[in-house]
C-alpha cells in the first residue's frame, strides 16, 4: 500500500502538471519554498475547468500509485478544491491512506 | 538547557499542539514545574508530550475516517434548475443557487410563490467507468406572479465529467472533452411542455484558454449539444423535437477587492433540426450577461453558504428551460447553498 509520501508527492506532481509555475521543485520544504498546502489553486492560475479536467490524469496517477484501493474522483470532487492541501487531503480520503497529526504542510 | 529553558519549550511545544487536540498543557506544565530533579522533570515532559501526541492522534483518526467515508459516498447540492447542472463543469456560468420567494399583495389579498429550486444527489464515480459522475435529482420551477401561472416538476439523471483528453500526462497545453448525458422527465402543471427530453453537450476546454492564462484571466469554454424532445402535453407542440445548439461560456474575475467581482456571460444559439408537423423550426438565441460581487470569499468552499449582490442582463429564449423570449435586467441578492 502506498505511504502517505507517495501520495502527496503523486498529488502535487499532478497539480505540477497543470501549472506552468514549478511547484513541485518548490514545495516546502525542498526548493525555495515558494509552495504549501495552504498555496491556491487560483495562484498557480488553476481553475474550476482545468480543476474537473484533471480528473483523467488524477485518476491515472493515483491509479497507477494505489491500485485496486484507489476509488476514482469525478469532475464534482475536483472543483470543490480551492488549495493544494485539499487536493491532498483528496488523494488521501479516496486512496484510504491516512493522514499524520499536522499535514498537509 | 536550564529548567526555565526546559519548560519554555514544552510549554511551546504542548501550547502548539494543543491547538488541534483538547489536552490542558498548562495543568502538565504546572504539574512539571513542582518538580525538583532534572531527570524525573524531563520524564514529566515526556509523559505530557506522549499524551498530547496519543491525544492528537486519536483526533486525526477519526477525522481520517470521516474524510475517507464523506470522499466516498453520495453529495448533494441546491441548484437553480436542472439545466444548471452541468455548469459544474465550466466557469460556473448559470450556476445559480436556489430560491424561494414568497409575496403578499394585501390589496388584492393574493399571495403568490415564485421557486427556483434543484436537488442533486451526486454519487462517487464508479470503478469501472472513466471520470463520468452519475447524478440525479429533481427541480421545481413555479411563478404564480404570471397569468397563466408557471409550475413545473422535473426528474433528471445523467452523468458529466471529463471524457477524452489529448493527454493523460504531463503538460499545461491540454484539450479536454467534457461531457454531460441528462434525461429528464418532466411535468407541466398549467401548461404544455409536459414530456421527457435527452441532452448530450460537449464542452471543449483548451486548458491555456479555458484557464484564463492566455487573455489575462478570461475563461472561455465553447459548447455544442444535440437535445431530443418528446412533448406529450397535449398541445399543438405535441411530438418529437430534434435541436442542437451551440454556445460559449465566459468568466472573468476582476482584482478589486480580493477577486470578489466577477463577471460572466453565456450564448447559445439553438437550432431545430426535425419538428412536429405543423411547427415551424426555431432559431431561438439566448444570452445572459451577469456581473455579482461577492459579500464572502468566493474561493471558500468551506463555507456552508455564500451570498452575493448581481446584476444580469438576460435576452431571448432560455431554450433549455422552456422560456419566453425576454428583454430583461435583474438585480438582486444571492444566496447559495454549497
Amino acid at each position: 500500500m502506498a505511504t502517505y509520501a507517495d501520495v502527496k508527492a503523486c498529488a502535487i506532481d499532478v497539480v505540477d502538471d497543470f501549472t506552468e509555475m514549478d511547484l513541485a521543485a518548490n514545495y516546502a520544504p525542498a526548493g525555495k519554498a515558494n509552495f504549501s498546502a495552504k498555496t491556491k489553486m487560483t495562484s498557480l492560475t488553476i481553475n474550476e475547468t482545468t480543476l474537473a479536467g484533471m480528473t483523467i490524469r488524477f485518476n491515472k496517477a493515483m491509479g497507477k500509485l494505489c491500485g485496486d484501493s484507489w476509488n476514482k474522483v469525478g469532475s464534482f470532487d475536483m472543483v470543490k478544491l480551492t488549495t493544494v492541501g485539499q487536493c491532498i487531503q483528496l488523494a488521501c480520503a479516496k486512496s484510504g491512506t491516512n493522514l499524520p497529526v499536522g499535514e498537509p504542510k | 538547557m536550564n529548567r526555565t529553558g526546559t519548560l519554555a519549550l514544552a510549554c511551546a511545544a504542548l501550547a502548539c499542539a494543543s491547538a488541534s487536540a483538547e489536552v490542558d498543557w498548562r495543568e502538565m506544565v504546572q504539574k512539571c514545574k513542582g518538580i525538583t530533579d532534572d531527570g524525573a522533570l524531563a520524564i514529566c515532559i515526556r509523559e505530557g508530550i506522549a499524551k498530547q501526541e496519543a491525544a492528537e492522534q486519536v483526533i486525526q483518526d477519526a477525522a481520517n475516517a470521516k474524510a475517507q467515508k464523506e470522499a466516498n459516498s453520495v453529495a448533494f447540492l441546491l441548484r437553480e434548475s436542472s439545466s444548471s447542472i452541468a455548469s459544474t463543469v465550466g466557469p460556473k456560468i448559470g450556476d445559480g443557487g436556489a430560491s424561494l420567494s414568497y409575496l403578499r399583495d394585501s390589496l388584492k389579498n393574493t399571495d403568490a410563490t415564485v421557486a427556483k429550486m434543484a436537488v442533486f444527489a451526486v454519487w462517487p464515480v464508479p470503478k469501472s467507468w472513466a471520470s463520468l459522475q452519475p447524478f440525479a435529482g429533481a427541480a421545481w420551477q413555479r411563478d404564480a406572479t404570471k397569468q397563466p401561472k408557471k409550475d413545473t416538476r422535473e426528474l433528471t439523471a445523467g452523468m458529466l465529467g471529463p471524457f477524452w483528453a489529448t493527454t493523460t500526462g504531463p503538460g499545461t497545453e491540454a484539450t479536454t472533452l467534457f461531457t454531460t448525458f441528462q434525461a429528464t422527465h418532466r411535468n407541466d402543471r398549467y401548461g404544455t411542455t409536459d414530456g421527457d427530453q435527452l441532452r448530450a453537450q460537449l464542452d471543449w476546454a483548451y486548458e491555456p484558454v479555458s484557464s484564463g492564462r492566455l487573455l489575462g484571466g478570461l475563461a472561455v469554454l465553447p459548447h455544442v449539444a444535440g437535445l431530443v424532445r418528446h412533448r406529450s402535453g397535449g398541445g399543438p407542440e405535441d411530438g418529437v423535437w430534434r435541436s442542437a445548439y451551440a454556445g460559449v461560456a465566459m468568466a472573468k474575475p476582476v482584482d478589486i477587492g480580493q477577486y470578489r467581482f466577477k463577471i460572466t456571460w453565456i450564448a447559445r444559439k439553438l437550432f431545430d433540426l426535425k419538428v412536429p408537423d405543423g411547427n415551424v423550426k426555431r432559431r431561438d438565441e439566448y444570452s445572459n450577461l451577469s456581473v455579482e460581487y461577492f459579500f464572502t470569499d468566493p474561493g471558500d468552499k468551506n463555507a456552508p453558504w455564500q451570498s452575493s449582490f448581481f446584476i444580469s442582463r438576460e435576452t431571448g429564449a432560455d431554450f433549455l428551460e422552456y422560456g419566453d423570449k425576454v428583454a430583461k435586467t435583474t438585480a438582486g441578492l444571492k444566496l447559495k447553498f454549497r
